[in-house]
């Protein structure tokens, strides 16, 4: 049995003849064209890939489960958790209407406030779940004053995307480089969140410019949505009470996290398992495991088993030493210098994560940047970089249909309600608007951290 | 049992080039909550239904399922309810269907067509396997008096 740990290359171990890297770089290549084919479901190519690597020798068993990230995976399920619980309560309807009724239920007002409240609550929550819970009353707003959903919808997947860079937690590659990297929630409010800002400000002025100002609806219609009761909205307010006092201490224990010394995982897992009592408190053996088997029901396991593939996989090509190999290449070809190698990094990731997940990409990417510490001068001089992968890989997002989930959680609601987004057209709109954030962010990040 | 031992036969249906105004006319005195619609040469092409109608009226979202949770905030005035099937009424009854509805066969037992009507939609019609022909229909009240006119074992 290995004892070392997993970043030691295995360079000059033959397995079957065969150099571990050369393996480990066909299962990575072979893995990631699969997921990049979409023929097979993403979670059962992650778990094949990981059992290959281990069967071929390139890591061990004990290696492979090292290399899994456990917080991303806690933080992950314990988000999901809590947020299955609370929109049972109707809140986030709530919201969505309160808001509606904020501007009046004027269309160009409803399309600025809508994105807002998109955007604040993928910032606390998944993009994808955001989604989901905005999108259908959205959907309902719309057709009551006889407008086209497409400009909300559309808007609505950028501002999810966009406020999902905002927070350690609000999207999947936020989660990865904050957890791999021992980066804080403070850290990522400080530094991606007043760029995340800044190019929501100017997306919402363009979707303006482009939709909002010429959309108009009948008296009749926005009379009948201003005669919505938001209050009834609100289905279960006990649960309502549990779900806001359980979210208010995890929004504590982020913002507190470094300073207690806990991860971000055991804060979210914790604070889910608290909601499930709170919320089983009362009731019967059989009603409380009925409760809890739905709720756990509701945890999205495709993408939790992705994960833990994926890391798996990367873990071989780690130990593989591939990665060290890659990232002296690339620190070579932009000849050792930081700056460039951020503005690359952040283009890189923006293209990349519009065209592929951004999830395989980010989880690469962190042990190769990873490896060029030395080369800059110690752990402490990569920051630049980090958030150069951050904003790249989450605004990267916007550049495509298929650039993240949550652009096509909407496009499969927007086709089941019958207002298809189709490919095209979304690309033709979607690839300036990602072009947009990514200069802004350039400027951004040479600013703040290259100067 | 088998669906044609206790189906009506030639039952209710309506033509699919009729107009929704006299289709509802014609569903509300059915007193059945759906009814068969069938092509020129008697072919089930689908089922009306007040569930249909009710789907017009309703936000397209609710097609998203438990994503609508409840539309208890929601309160509209009748006339608007109405407005929305007025603006169907002329339309051919053909374009407001349920397409591919459950069916039964004639040499269905009754306990699969019990479980289709428990499972399913209140009304189940009855067609001749391969032709599609509508021979008959049966509906949850139908079923339940039939298997009430019979004496039982337990008796």
């Amino acid at each position: 049995m290995h004892g070392e740990a997993g970043g030691h290359a295995l360079e000059s171990v033959p397995i079957f003849g065969l150099d571990a890297m050369l393996l480990a770089t066909l299962v990575l290549v072979v893995t990631y064209a699969v997921i990049i084919s979409e023929k097979v479901n993403r979670a059962i190519v992650a778990l094949l890939g990981a059992g290959t690597m281990i069967m071929l020798g390139v890591l061990n068993q004990e290696a492979a489960i090292r290399g899994i990230d456990f917080n991303t995976i806690a933080l992950l399920v314990g988000m999901m958790i809590i947020v299955a619980i609370t929109k049972r309560c109707g809140v986030f309807q709530y919201i969505a209407i309160r808001a509606t009724k904020q501007v009046k239920a004027d269309p160009a007002g409803i399309l600025l406030t809508l994105q807002a409240v998109t955007a604040v609550l993928s910032a606390l929550l998944d993009n994808v779940t955001t989604v989901l819970l905005v999108v259908p009353v959205t959907l309902i707003i719309v057709e009551e004053l006889k407008l086209k959903p497409y400009p909300f919808l559309v808007a609505e997947i950028f501002a999810s995307n966009i406020g999902g860079t905002a927070t350690l937690i609000g999207d999947p590659p936020n989660i990865l480089i904050g957890s791999q990297v021992g980066l804080t929630f403070n850290d990522f409010l400080i530094n991606t969140a007043p760029i995340a800002i800044l190019v929501m400000i100017v997306q919402a002025a363009i979707f303006h410019v482009l939709w909002g100002r010429g959309m108009t609806a009948a008296e009749e219609d926005r009379e009948r949505v201003m005669g919505f009761r938001e209050i009834d909205a609100i289905t279960d307010w006990a649960l309502l009470k549990k779900s806001v006092a359980v979210i208010g201490l995890v929004t504590i224990g982020f913002v507190t996290h470094h300073a207690l010394g806990l991860q971000p995982g055991t804060i979210a897992l914790t604070a889910a398992a608290l909601l499930m009592l709170l919320d089983s408190l009362g009731r019967d053996a059989e009603a409380q495991s009925e409760g809890v088997h739905h709720t756990f029901g509701e945890v999205e396991w495709i993408t939790i088993f992705f994960f833990i593939g994926l890391f798996v996989v990367i873990a071989g090509v780690e130990r593989s030493g591939l990665l060290e190999l890659l990232a002296h290449e690339m620190v070579a070809a932009t000849g050792g210098n930081l700056a460039v190698t951020a503005i690359t990094i952040l283009w890189a990731s923006a293209v990349l994560s519009a065209i592929v997940d951004n999830i395989p990409f980010v989880a690469t990417m962190i042990p190769l940047i990873k490896a060029m510490g030395p080369t800059f001068g110690g752990a402490e001089a990569l920051e630049p970089l980090w958030w150069s992968l951050s904003l790249g890989a989450c605004f990267g997002g916007n550049g495509s249909l298929v650039g993240a989930s949550a652009n096509l959680t909407v496009a499969g609601l927007a086709e089941r309600s019958g207002h298809p987004i189709r490919f095209l057209p979304f690309l033709k709109l979607a690839f300036p608007m990602m072009f947009v954030s990514i200069i802004m962010s350039t400027v951004y990040v040479t600013l703040r951290y290259l100067i | 049992m088998k669906c044609q031992d206790f189906m009506l036969t030639d039952p209710p249906r309506l033509e699919q080039s009729q107009t929704i105004e006299k289709a509802i006319k014609t569903l509300i005195d059915s007193k059945l909550s759906a009814l068969p619609v069938v092509d020129g040469s008697g072919r089930l092409v689908g089922l009306f239904s007040a569930r249909e109608l009710f789907g017009r009226i309703l936000p397209a979202a609710v097609k998203l399922g438990s994503l609508v949770p409840d539309l208890a905030f929601m309160d509209e005035p009748l006339k608007h309810t109405k407005g929305d099937l007025d603006r169907i009424s002329r339309d051919p009854v053909g374009q407001h269907i349920e397409k591919n509805p459950q069916v039964a066969h004639p040499d269905t037992t009754m306990m699969e067509a019990l479980l289709l009507l428990y499972r399913g939609r209140s009304v189940l019609p009855v067609v001749e396997k391969g032709t599609n022909r509508l021979v008959g229909v049966t509906w949850r009240l139908h079923a339940l008096a039939k298997i009430m006119e019979s004496n039982s074992d337990a008796r």
